[in-house]
Parts: C-alpha cells; sequence; structure tokens
C-alpha cells in the first residue's frame, strides 16, 4: 500500500533521479530510488511529472540551440573569415545582408554586368567548369549531364539535361525548358523562377521542377512551401504537393506527388555526384527525420546542415586522406582554423534489434561529393558532441544508443577527397558517421 | 546513380502525426524510466515500431492513444532486456511497470506546458541557461560539468533543483495553477 513520503524525500528522490544519469551511479542510490517510487504513489506522481517536464525542457532547451546555430552561421557567412574571400563571394554576402533586411520577395533585379551565380558542379556536362561565375541574363543551354548552380542568395538549382535556363539576378532564374531540384538553404526567402507558364517563388523550401517543351510546368514541393504567382493569385504549395500550369492564365492543378523523377537532381543539389553499390540519398521527407527512415536493405547518407562555419579548435576524428578503421583510441584531431562546411550522416538502421538480424551483414559503397570532404567524424563521442552544430533541428539525434562504427568497419578517404570508399559490417541495430564537405570550394 | 526503393514509406499524414508527437512519446517513455539511455532507447525502438506499422494506422484512430501503447510495450521490453542481458538498468523492472501506469495518466497534449515553459525559460539567466543545456542538452554529468566550470558539485546540484524547481512553480503560475508540490 502507498505510504506518503515527506518533504525531505521529495529533495532526496529529485537527487537521486538527477544522479542515475551517471554510468557509476551507486547500487546503494539505485535501490533506495527504487524504494522510494515502489512504495509512494505520491513520489511516483512527482518522479513523472519532474521527468515529463525534464523532457519538454530538453526540447526546448535544444530547439533554442539550434535556432542559436542558425543564427551564428547566418552572422559567420556575413562576417566570418572565410576560406573563399573572393570578390564573388563578398558580393554574395553583401545581398545576403540585403536579403535579410529587407525580408522581401526578391524579383528579378540583376544588372547585366552583376555576377549573381556560381557552378558549383557540373556532371558530364561541356561548356561549363566548376567555379565558372554566370552574369545575370546569362543563359546556359543543357545538352548532357546535370549542373548545380550557386546563386549569390544562397539558393542552389540542381539541373539535368536537356534544360534551357538564364539566370536573371541573385535571387531569381528563368527555366524555359528542363527538370531540376531547387533548395534555398538557411532562412533567405524569396527565390523566384520563372516558367513559360508559372511563376514560383520560394518560401523557404525544396522542390522539384519540370518543364516541357512547350511549357507545361510541374512543381512538387518536398519541404517548406512555395508560392504561384501564375495567375496573378498567390497559390500556396505545401511539402507533399505537386501541381501543374499549362499555360499562364489557367490555374494550376493538383497531380499525384511523384518525387521519383526528381531524385537525380534532388541528390545533385546536395553536392553528391555519384552512389555506387549498398548505399542511396535519403528521399525527400526521410532527410528531416533520420530516426524514423529504416531501411534493411542499403546504407542512408542524410544531407544535414549546409555552411556551417566549425570554429578553430572543433574536434573530429580525422582531417587525413587514406583508410580509417578501429580501434581510434583516442584519436581525434581539432581544427587549426575554422571551417565551413556541409555535413552529411550516413547511417543504417534496418529497424529491427541486433538479435534479430541473425548474422553480420557487409554493405559496400563508393560515394563521390562535388567538393573536397574536409572531415570524417566516426566515434560516438564525437557524434554526439557534434549534433548541435551539424544534425537537422528536430532530427533527436540523442536518442540513439549506437553511433559510430564497429570493428571490421572501413571508410577510405581517396587523395583527391572527394571519393569515399565504405565497409560496414553490421553488428548492431544501427550505425552512423558524419561526412564534412568543404562548403565554400 | 542508383536510387533503390527503401522498405516502405508511409503518407505524408501518419509521418506528420509521428513528428508532432515526439515531445510527448519522449516525456512518456522518460517518465517511465528516467533520464538515462533506458529512455532514449525506449524511444527509439517505439519510433521504429510504429514506422513498421503505419500501414496499420487508421487516421480516424486516435494516433496519441495507439502511438502510447505500442510505447508502452517497448519501455517494458527495454527493461526486460536489459535485466536479461545483466545491462545497466536504474528503474526495477516492477518499478518500471509503475511508473509506465504513472506516465500513462500524463500523455494530453503538451503544447500549452511547453509554452508555458519556454516563456519561463526566457526569465532564466544566461549562466542558468548555460548549466540546464549542459545537462539536459549536452547530456554532461554533474561532474563533467563542475569540472569544465570550477563550480563544486553539491552547489551544482542544489543550483540545479533550485532552479527546476523555480521553473516548476512559474509554469504553474503560467497554467493558471496552483503549484503541485
Amino acid at each position: 500500500m502507498s505510504e506518503l513520503i515527506s518533504q525531505p524525500d521529495f529533495e532526496e528522490l529529485e537527487a537521486l533521479l538527477l544522479d542515475s544519469v551517471n554510468a557509476n551511479f551507486a547500487e546503494s542510490d539505485r535501490k533506495r530510488l527504487n524504494t522510494l517510487l515502489r512504495d509512494s504513489a505520491e513520489a511516483r506522481a512527482f518522479a513523472s511529472e519532474l521527468l515529463f517536464d525534464d523532457a519538454l525542457l530538453t526540447d526546448s532547451l535544444s530547439t533554442e540551440a539550434a535556432e542559436a546555430v542558425f543564427r551564428e552561421e547566418k552572422t559567420h557567412k556575413i562576417t566570418a573569415k572565410h576560406r573563399n574571400n573572393s570578390k564573388w563571394f563578398l558580393t554574395a554576402a553583401a545581398i545576403a545582408i540585403g536579403l535579410i533586411a529587407l525580408t522581401f520577395l526578391v524579383t528579378p533585379s540583376g544588372s547585366p554586368a552583376t555576377t549573381v551565380a556560381i557552378v558549383q558542379s557540373t556532371n558530364r556536362i561541356s561548356g561549363l567548369s566548376h567555379g565558372q561565375t554566370l552574369k545575370a541574363g546569362e543563359r546556359i543551354e543543357l545538352q548532357q549531364g546535370r549542373a548545380v548552380l550557386r546563386f549569390a542568395s544562397g539558393a542552389k538549382f540542381a539541373v539535368e539535361a536537356p534544360a534551357s535556363l538564364a539566370v536573371t539576378g541573385p535571387n531569381d532564374a528563368k527555366l524555359d525548358a528542363g527538370r531540376g531540384t531547387l533548395r534555398v538553404p538557411g532562412k533567405i526567402k524569396g527565390f523566384t523562377l520563372v516558367t513559360p507558364s508559372e511563376r514560383v517563388v520560394d518560401l523557404g523550401t525544396a522542390f522539384g521542377i519540370d518543364v516541357t517543351d512547350d511549357g507545361a510546368t510541374s512543381v512538387a514541393v518536398f519541404e517548406g512551401e512555395v508560392e504561384l504567382h501564375g495567375t496573378g493569385h498567390p497559390h500556396r504549395l505545401y511539402a507533399g504537393q505537386s501541381t501543374q500550369s499549362i499555360a499562364p492564365e489557367s490555374p494550376a492543378q493538383s497531380i499525384p506527388h511523384l518525387v521519383d523523377a526528381f531524385l537525380n537532381t534532388w541528390e545533385t543539389s546536395f553536392g553528391v555526384e555519384s552512389v555506387v553499390g549498398d548505399l542511396r540519398v535519403a528521399r525527400p521527407g526521410e532527410r528531416l527525420a533520420p530516426l524514423l527512415a529504416v531501411d534493411s536493405k542499403t546504407l542512408l547518407l542524410f544531407p544535414e546542415r549546409e555552411g556551417v562555419t566549425l570554429p578553430e579548435g572543433f574536434t573530429l576524428n580525422s582531417t587525413q586522406t587514406g583508410l580509417h578503421e578501429r580501434p581510434f583510441g583516442k584519436q581525434v584531431e581539432h581544427l587549426s582554423e575554422s571551417l565551413t562546411v556541409d555535413s552529411y550522416l550516413l547511417q543504417y538502421n534496418p529497424g529491427v534489434d541486433s538479435s534479430e538480424l541473425g548474422k553480420e551483414i557487409v554493405f559496400t559503397a563508393e560515394l563521390q561529393f562535388d567538393r573536397p570532404v574536409v572531415g570524417l567524424i566516426l566515434g560516438v563521442e564525437q557524434l554526439k558532441a557534434s549534433d548541435a552544430k551539424l544534425a537537422m533541428p528536430g532530427a533527436q539525434l540523442k536518442s540513439i544508443t549506437r553511433r559510430g562504427i564497429n570493428f571490421d568497419d572501413q571508410v577510405e578517404l581517396s587523395e583527391d577527397r572527394r571519393t569515399l570508399h565504405i565497409r560496414m559490417s553490421i553488428q548492431d541495430s544501427l550505425d552512423q558517421i558524419r561526412v564534412l564537405v568543404d562548403a565554400n570550394a | 546513380m542508383n536510387s533503390p526503393k527503401s522498405d516502405s514509406h508511409p503518407d505524408a499524414a501518419f509521418v506528420s502525426a509521428l513528428t508532432n508527437l515526439q515531445s510527448q512519446l519522449r516525456g512518456y517513455c522518460q517518465a517511465a524510466l528516467g533520464h538515462g539511455d533506458e529512455a532514449a532507447e525506449a524511444l527509439q525502438r517505439t519510433n521504429i515500431t510504429l514506422w513498421k506499422k503505419a500501414s496499420e494506422w487508421d487516421p480516424e484512430q486516435n494516433f496519441s492513444r495507439w502511438a502510447t501503447s505500442i510505447a508502452r510495450f517497448e519501455v517494458l521490453g527495454v527493461v526486460r532486456d536489459r535485466q536479461r542481458r545483466n545491462q545497466r538498468y536504474v528503474f526495477d523492472p516492477d518499478v518500471a511497470e509503475q511508473m509506465v501506469d504513472e506516465a500513462s495518466e500524463r500523455v494530453e497534449p503538451t503544447s500549452a506546458r511547453q509554452e508555458a515553459l519556454e516563456t519561463c525559460l526566457a526569465k532564466v539567466s544566461p549562466k542558468n541557461r548555460d548549466l540546464l543545456s549542459s545537462y539536459f542538452v549536452r547530456g554532461e554529468t554533474f561532474q563533467e560539468i563542475a569540472s569544465a566550470t570550477g563550480r563544486g558539485l553539491s552547489a551544482l546540484k542544489v543550483a540545479m533543483m533550485r532552479l527546476r524547481r523555480s521553473l516548476r512553480s512559474c509554469i504553474e503560475t503560467q497554467l493558471g495553477k496552483e503549484a503541485s508540490v
């Protein structure tokens, strides 16, 4: 039968609950905690309320920390020293300042002489080169391959051949024909993509767009929302929705939300040039919740935050090329200077416990990026420590108990830093590593 | 580029419902198992099971009730498995069962309480906020916080307990209720 406990016991109970998280929590204290709870309904009610509130507290503080990181990233983008101090980047930063300060929807505005975008990557393309700058009004005709254009506003547009487009400003473009994925990382909004039958304005988003030769435009929103201005009456479209516009005067019609056609440019937009073997890039929807993405047949790559400035002294497991495998011992490295990176989480999550797997499974894969890999985070402690800066807000990776790589796992970074060879021998129910790519290359 | 399909892709309504319930599920698992790894493991197992059972969910059905019934099973499973494997656990199985019953009473919409908490958090000093973040977000132990800040262990524990007490009191005031303790 339950007994009332006195006020001092509540304090003891609270102290024991706080201490219980320690790995070396004394067995005598553990027994005392259990006795207090077992014997008193009031103690259980008190502890339950306390623990529930603590979970809310963790959520609030985590969200706040994530928002602080975003603010910090934005500040760094504008003022901090970057590896790439080119005139283009300074122009981009100045434009970004303007966009943040004004927070209005930008209309096509680039003057003909202004550099408004840069070619971030080219895949089987002739006539465009990595790092090439593009001026307002410049046209691109793609006969084959894929390219990623990085606009001065921060927007990234991955487009695949055949395609015909023009960059018209630091935050706008015109797509006459072709298929692509547009993403606007961070908080800058208002990227405007004009097609023969539609005008799509980003409101903080990722979306796929397909313009046929006759000008019909299909839009599939992957994350966030967009506004369609084709008929002059803005129409909002949210994640998971798709529409098709046949002509400028006719309103957009809802169509089934099919994303497969956009997966190539979705992957390319994150700087993934090729994937071979037992690995795939997380699909739209999966990306924001790695913990919920269950796939027993393949490793998954989750693009995380982009343009994050890691401070000097930041801890990771390696910045070196070559083979990486356990045991790492205490092997960690500290950044000798600040570094701006895009982060990727590579994960195996079969959705079953190791005991259900029954046998060891080996996955091998080759992963090629469009920019150099500058760091690897392979140990569980370093993964946990880097979550606050690099994980997507709300990803809740803290609740994962098994992370990092196992004995027998191998991660090899090529000499040119573009290619990772991965061999993961799956022994636990969930494995993770984090890959950092130079955001400014 | 190969892009094989994943095992299953629950619809947007399911993903949205599951995402929106994460705070409650975390609270439920933590209220039943305490601050340690057990709660994190139970939440992980609950999410995975829910994902696998997505096709069984009827959108007309109360998602919270359905998800909590699965979480209950996973919470008790974690305790049972840890005991069987001689792994560390804080609450004995019989106590965990009592606590999970208590937690079931608390699964209710958390948005009002969360909003009240955020209002109260805004009043906390940066130093105390950092203490809370060290423990609840970065998962540091009191020993680690003490060694990083140079503060005494006992003083830290007392500060944490006072801080939480004042937050609880503030939340109850915000919600227009009397403090429960």
